[in-house]
């Protein structure tokens, strides 16, 4: 983890922002009562502190409330002369009750595209990455962002001469140059 | 437990706090199927507990303005009825003085109410946003919900606190 001057003082404004948001409350309805213990201060800090660590652990509490949902939601990045595989793979997925984003089924004329697949993110479990040819700006950052959200990311092969970036190089692909039907199924069990 | 149910803390602290989490759980089981994920933007509800802890204020400084209007009304038949009645005239005087001043004060946490959600709301909508349709884990979500529990307390303890 790098250490910059930018990182510090974020650092110093988190920490005072969480003084000041656990501190003022208590001092403004104690400087009223003019006696903390007339508050129970117990429950004071009590509700602050578990409101603190529901914002903080925010993320992982709706992670594990998702796992109650039980369906599953994968993101398919593909490069558009793969188009026929990708949909193969959303017709399996979808076949088995898995919930599938694929861009031709959701975007439509006039829609931010960007914007459309940020949703799609912040609302999918994994992606299955069809490996490009070539790398484009497009599918880097689909890459950078579905990586920036934490998702599962599933890299599949369907040329031979397919470009896998640096991000993937040590995440295990699925092979649909050969053999496809085990591949598939090897999506859908990494979908989980 | 009929006094908890009774009790301010129950009315103003935990009726907010079940109204907002049954609210996520019907925006969450009502949304559109493709949108249908649980995210952590739904845990971000520090503005809709504060608004119902302002209105929860609201309901107490109302309750203080009704007990004025029944304790003046005393007063006027106390001084009416003559003799028999002019000893409670100081008492009943004293407690419209306190409604008085309650309510005053009520006015001035309602003003101190209505600037922190707007600095709040700024604090949110200058460093709150991740992304165009993502919260920030701090400034969006925490910073809110912490300040929401925080109006509830207030709120809550605020007949306590004589602050309506």
């Amino acid at each position: 983890m790098k250490f910059s001057l930018g990182t510090f003082q974020e650092g110093v404004a988190k920490v005072s922002s969480l003084l000041l948001s656990l501190i003022v409350p208590v001092l403004l309805v104690g400087f009223v009562e003019h006696s903390l213990l007339r508050l129970d201060a117990l429950f004071v800090f009590g509700t602050l502190g578990v409101a603190l660590l529901v914002g903080v652990f925010s993320s992982g509490i709706a992670r594990r409330i998702r796992k109650f949902s039980g369906t599953r939601r994968v993101f398919i990045s593909y490069p558009h002369a793969t188009s026929e595989i990708a949909s193969s793979i959303a017709a399996e997925l979808r076949g088995r009750g898995t919930k599938v984003w694929l861009d031709i089924d959701h975007i439509r004329p006039g829609d931010s595209i960007q914007n459309a697949i940020e949703q799609a993110l912040n609302n999918s479990d994994a992606v299955v990455f069809v490996l490009p040819h070539k790398m484009t700006k497009y599918a880097f950052k689909e890459l950078q962002l579905a990586r920036s959200k934490g998702l599962k990311i599933i890299p599949v092969v369907v040329n031979h001469d397919a470009s896998i970036p640096a991000e993937l190089e040590s995440v295990k692909y699925v092979d649909l140059t050969t053999k496809q039907g085990q591949g598939m199924e090897e999506i859908v069990a990494a979908v989980g | 437990m009929e006094s908890f149910l009774a009790g301010s803390l129950f009315r103003i602290f935990f009726v907010p706090i079940i109204s907002v989490a049954l609210g996520i759980y019907i925006k969450y089981v009502t949304r559109n199927d493709q949108f249908a994920k649980f995210s952590k933007e739904d845990i971000a509800v520090g503005f809709d507990l504060m608004r119902a802890a302002f209105l929860g204020y609201l309901i107490l400084l109302s309750d203080k303005a009704r007990g004025l209007i029944g304790a003046s009304m005393a007063l006027n038949d106390a001084i009416k009825g003559g003799g028999a009645t002019l000893p409670q005239v100081p008492i009943l005087q004293t407690t419209v003085n306190n409604h008085s001043h309650d309510l005053l004060r009520g006015v001035f946490g309602i003003g101190l109410l209505m600037l922190g959600m707007w600095v709040t709301s700024t604090i949110v909508r200058k460093k709150g946003w991740r992304t165009e349709t993502e919260l920030d884990l701090w400034y969006g979500i925490t910073v809110p919900l912490t300040g929401g529990v925080a109006y509830l307390i207030i709120s809550s303890v605020g007949r306590k606190l004589s602050l309506v």
